[in-house]
């Protein structure tokens, strides 16, 4: 493993790589801290350019963008209190303290330096946990796999928006786009409706950017929610001093772990941050100076959103199962480039995945120099007003969509699934979820017909075989989760009205 | 329409869509020996999926709407006229701009491939600014004329991809002139 990690790092030594990693810093930093442009909207905006690339040089872009994206949403929760993303949220309550006493300087060094010991950490353990955890899953046949991918659908389904059911519904609706085209097995044509064009399916980076970046764009022309932000602009870096640092040790620690262990269970860079903010308080010496101006406020959050990215790798590159939007992208561009996500991905493609994981380390020690530099400019994209913004984004969105392949019905498919994904997101349903839906749909669809082919048509086949139930069985609890705890809520909210009627008889 | 008014029709749209997916699965070759769901099996998983998720909403907004009922009988009735009025007023504002910006984007992949990305995006760009509107000159102009430009030699200079060209090939006046 150490002989895959030193050629990894041997390829990345090329003028190539190297500007691909500080452009890709570059982009995700500055593209999310645009005003209503998340990590994997950044991400899935530079996809269409990956496709004249080597796959080592693309995915030391991506690298890039994944780690600079994780501080870039940072920047504006701290100096105006409008995070990037909900993953950066609970750090604007102390981070906006700490601007209000004239130590915005500080804050944003914290959040850049604890972000990169978070991130540089759980790539760490990423690397670590890859081969075995790929090798076991090598010894996976396709009931298991397919248990896997239902577990990581029902994961998402049920986090990723308000409404289990609806949550659900979007997963579906991304699997049924995965079964427009050629039938893999069989041959025969589905949902095509005659149309050749659909024979070959929809162009998966054409859909991901009208879920993620037209949708998105429409929903913010819909709903101005900002008017135009000011910025202290003479505000400039100051890292944290070894004594700051070694204060900081306990919070750093927390934020790792959480972020790790929320990540590989894919509940969100949202939940990671607010569970590492609330263990630091519980575990300061100081709780009562969080929300007041606490370095370890910003601190515990923001490791744990940059270690929570790293976690939600591990699954995704090890059993194909992206449990975050960002990871998924990450999967589309290895479609792009030939891969073929899943349990094998680690062993056929060893040596592109350590140049990625290579790259990931090296971006997260990059990310403080380049943080710093480009800090003026991140201040500056903040304020561009919203209409600029959203233009530029659409523009970019549609020519980078027809760029992929020089065909204007990729630009209609973007756009149609822009409407799509608008609509989706306006009546609660989860695009991020149909994403992953479209990502996993052909392994899923694939596995299960595959399985059935073993039992001969049998479908005990999933209860029989132990892995795959007891994977099955955990996919059925996480979505009993909600309803179990709707029911325990109904329980308790009746007892006080049959109190109350009971005093008033 | 309330939000949960709302689920009521979700759940009908996607009850529809869920047998507008079995019908359609419906027609593809049912499994055989060697491949027992064939490619009718997973569509029809799908499509009774999607009909299992209308059947839950709409279990879900008759459930909450009877508790909401009993809470109802005890508390006093609220007026809400001036917010009712301010969000019709918003909703109208935010369809206009919809309508609007989704018309720019159909009418601009129409004429991309016949007038090239430079003689439309410019256009293009112009009207989802006066759409949204509170923008300065200079941001307009710079936007308008500098930025579609900007990107059309990012792709086509330094990625080396093709933008639609349509009649007007700007590149070709300068391929013509060299020798």
């Amino acid at each position: 493993m150490i002989g895959s990690l030193v050629d990894g790092f041997a390829s990345l030594l090329s003028v190539s790589g190297i500007l691909a990693m500080l452009l890709g810093l570059a982009w995700g930093t500055i593209g999310s801290a645009l005003p209503g442009v998340s990590g994997p909207q950044a991400m899935a905006l530079l996809l269409p350019l990956t496709f004249t690339m080597d796959v080592g040089t693309a995915l030391m872009l991506l690298a890039g963008v994944w780690v600079g994206a994780n501080y870039g949403g940072s920047i504006p929760a701290i100096l105006i209190r409008t995070p990037g993303t909900a993953s950066n949220a609970a750090a604007v309550v102390d981070g906006n303290a700490l601007v209000r006493q004239g130590k915005a300087g500080k804050a944003l060094g914290v959040s850049l330096v604890c972000g990169s010991i978070g991130g540089f950490l759980s790539v760490a353990l990423l690397i670590a946990l890859a081969v075995p955890l790929g090798k076991v899953a090598l010894s996976f046949a396709s009931p298991e796999i397919f248990a896997i991918t239902v577990f990581g659908l029902t994961v998402i389904a049920t986090v990723a928006g308000k409404s289990v059911v609806k949550g659900i519904a979007a997963a579906l609706f991304g699997l049924l786009l995965t079964t427009v085209g050629l039938d893999q097995i069989a041959g025969t044509t589905r949902f095509t409706f005659g149309n050749p064009e659909l024979l070959d399916g929809f162009e998966l980076i054409a859909v991901l950017i009208g879920f993620f970046a037209i949708g998105e764009m429409l929903y913010q022309i819909a709903r101005p929610s900002r008017g135009m932000a000011r910025v202290d602009r003479s505000v400039t870096t100051q890292l944290p001093t070894l004594k700051e640092l070694r204060g900081l040790g306990r919070s750093t620690t927390i934020g790792s772990i959480v972020g790790v262990v929320v990540g590989i269970a894919g509940a969100g860079g949202a939940v990671s941050s607010f569970v590492a903010y609330g263990e630091a308080k519980r575990w300061s010496k100081t709780p009562e100076r969080f929300g007041k101006g606490s370095l370890e406020g910003v601190a515990a959050p923001e490791t744990a959103n940059n270690s929570d990215q790293g976690g939600a790798l591990v699954p995704a590159l090890t059993l194909g199962i992206p449990s975050s939007p960002s990871a998924a992208i990450i999967l589309a561009a290895l479609v792009l480039q030939g891969a073929r996500p899943g349990p094998t991905l680690m062993t056929d493609q060893s040596e592109v995945m350590f140049t990625f994981f290579a790259a990931l380390l090296v971006t997260n020690i990059l990310m403080i120099p380049v943080g710093m530099a480009i800090l003026r400019l991140c201040m500056t994209v903040i304020t561009v007003s919203a209409p600029v913004l959203t233009s530029a984004v659409l523009v970019l969105s549609l020519a980078g969509t027809y760029a992929l392949n020089q065909n204007i019905v990729d630009v209609q498919v973007a756009v149609l699934f822009g409407f799509i994904g608008y609509a989706m997101k306006v009546y609660g349903f989860s695009p991020a979820a149909a994403v992953l839906g479209l990502v996993l749909g052909y392994i899923m669809e694939g596995e299960l017909r595959r399985s059935m082919m073993m039992s001969l048509g049998e479908p005990t086949i999933f209860l029989t075989r132990p892995i795959a139930g007891l994977i099955l069985l955990l996919a059925v609890l996480v979505l009993a989760r909600p309803a179990i705890a709707w029911a325990i809520r109904a329980v308790r909210g009746t007892r006080p009205r049959q109190e109350k009627g009971a005093a008033h008889k | 329409m309330t939000t949960q008014r709302l689920d009521v029709v979700l759940a009908g749209v996607l009850v529809l869509l869920g047998a507008g997916v079995l019908y359609a699965a419906a027609g593809f070759p049912a499994g055989t020996e060697a491949d027992p769901l064939g490619p009718r099996g997973f569509p029809t998983v799908l499509g009774v999926g999607f009909i299992g998720c209308g059947i839950a909403l709409l279990a879900k907004f008759l459930l909450s709407s009877s508790r909401q009922h009993d809470e109802s009988a005890e508390t006093d009735p609220v007026d809400g006229s001036d917010d009712h009025d301010d969000s019709a007023e918003r909703g109208s504002i935010e369809r206009k701009r919809l309508v609007l910006t989704c018309a720019a984007i159909a009418v601009y992949v129409v004429a991309l491939s016949l007038a090239g990305f430079l003689l439309t995006t410019p256009v293009f760009v112009a009207a989802l600014i006066m759409v949204q509107g509170g923008v300065r000159l200079l941001a307009f102009v710079t936007s308008v004329v500098a930025f579609p430009i900007a990107v059309y030699l990012l792709f086509t200079v330094l990625l080396d991809v093709e933008l639609p060209v349509g009649v007007f090939d700007p590149l070709s006046l300068v391929r013509g002139s060299l020798p």
